[in-house]
């Protein structure tokens, strides 16, 4: 008896390195760029400031006190308004993006820095609907 | 690898059009994650015709019947929101490439809510690596096990049904996590580095998170 159907051993070995799995895989496994080494020219603030909220200065800064690891990310905040008109109800909803910053220092201080003012304990910004009034 | 064909699970799909035409697909699994009803990740492999008919049923939120390797049978979908990736696969020896497809949960992208995370594996580093970077926190790798043990001691990290992996759920919010963090940190059970500088995380392939376990290959034969 002979098999001619497809060859599942072979399949199964070659399936992580499928153009398929390359896109996917950035979802399901999580990596982080990082940026090392000394600039040609010394930067800007302006530069600085992009490299931070790119994530790619991620890391522990400071010195005695002040010593901490600091993480930026990306968060999308999305606003939802409601208009009637008559027997109508429109919904819209208005997507932002916004840079968050979070701390934490060696004597245990923990920080959330956002673009906006935000209580400890308040529901996390991404994907969370905002109600607000037009 | 042997026995490839008793790793994966089929998944099975019924199409009935109103004039009576009766479509049946059935496709070989290589990675599975689901959760009871809800799947978040089906990886399958075929021809083009089979690949493209289930790619635009998973657009339609159709249901799927997943046949386990242990047998179990279970209906399955994606949900609202899912996405398709598709390639090819050429094989030596064979005309035609062999179609693949993995569709992705709206969910398990992170786009519906971000207090679940996903991972392939119930490793305690490739958890806290994922879990660090979805939400955002400011914590280093050697912190892992600690961690991995508060979310163990508040029953936050629950396994899930997989085929050709171990997935696991992590449900925590992104605050929740961070206050764990500052009394960690506070308490001295979480060490700062010596040295300031970047923090290394570890990296991990998809062939080694994809390798099928030893355990599995027991199970199997």
């Amino acid at each position: 008896m002979i098999y001619r159907g497809l060859p599942y051993d072979v399949i199964e070995d070659m399936l992580p390195g499928s153009a398929a799995w390359k896109q996917a895989g950035p979802t399901l496994l999580a990596r982080e760029d990082t940026v090392t080494g000394r600039p040609i020219t010394p930067l800007h603030g302006g530069h600085v400031g992009l490299l931070c909220t790119a994530g790619l200065l991620n890391g522990v800064f400071g010195q005695g006190e002040d010593r901490h690891v600091a993480r930026w990310r990306s968060v999308k905040h999305v606003a939802e308004f409601q208009e009637v008109d008559g027997d109508t109800k429109i919904v819209r909803r208005r997507e932002n993006w916004s840079n968050e910053l979070r701390l934490i220092y060696a004597h245990g201080k923990a920080m959330k820095l956002t673009e906006n003012v935000q209580t400890r304990g308040e529901a996390d910004a991404e994907c969370a609907p905002e109600d607000g009034n037009p | 690898m042997q026995n490839a064909h008793l790793r994966m699970g089929i998944l099975e799909y019924d199409r009935h059009t109103e004039k009576k035409i009766a479509t049946r697909i059935r496709m070989r699994i290589t990675q599975y994650v689901g959760e009871s009803e809800n799947a978040h990740l089906i990886s399958i492999f075929g021809n083009d015709s089979d690949v493209g008919a289930i790619t635009a049923a998973v657009y339609e939120q159709a249901r799927f019947k997943v046949t386990f390797p242990t047998g179990n049978r279970r209906d399955v979908t994606l949900g609202e929101g899912a996405t398709c990736y598709r390639g090819g696969l050429s094989i030596p020896g064979r005309k035609h490439a062999v179609r693949r497809m993995i569709a992705l949960s709206e969910e398990l992208r992170g786009l519906k809510s971000l207090s679940r995370t996903f991972t392939l594996r119930p490793e305690p580093q490739e958890i806290w690596t994922n879990l660090v970077h979805w939400h955002g926190l400011p914590a280093l790798p050697e912190w892992a096990e600690v961690m991995i043990r508060a979310l163990e001691e508040h029953n936050r990290i629950s396994p899930l049904d997989g085929i050709g992996c171990f997935p696991v759920m992590i449900t925590a919010s992104a605050e929740e996590p961070f206050e764990w963090l500052e009394a960690g940190v506070r308490g001295g059970e979480l060490p700062f580095p010596e040295k300031n500088g970047p923090i290394r995380w570890p990296r991990t392939s998809l062939c080694e998170v994809l390798r099928p376990q030893t355990d599995e290959i027991e199970q199997a034969a």
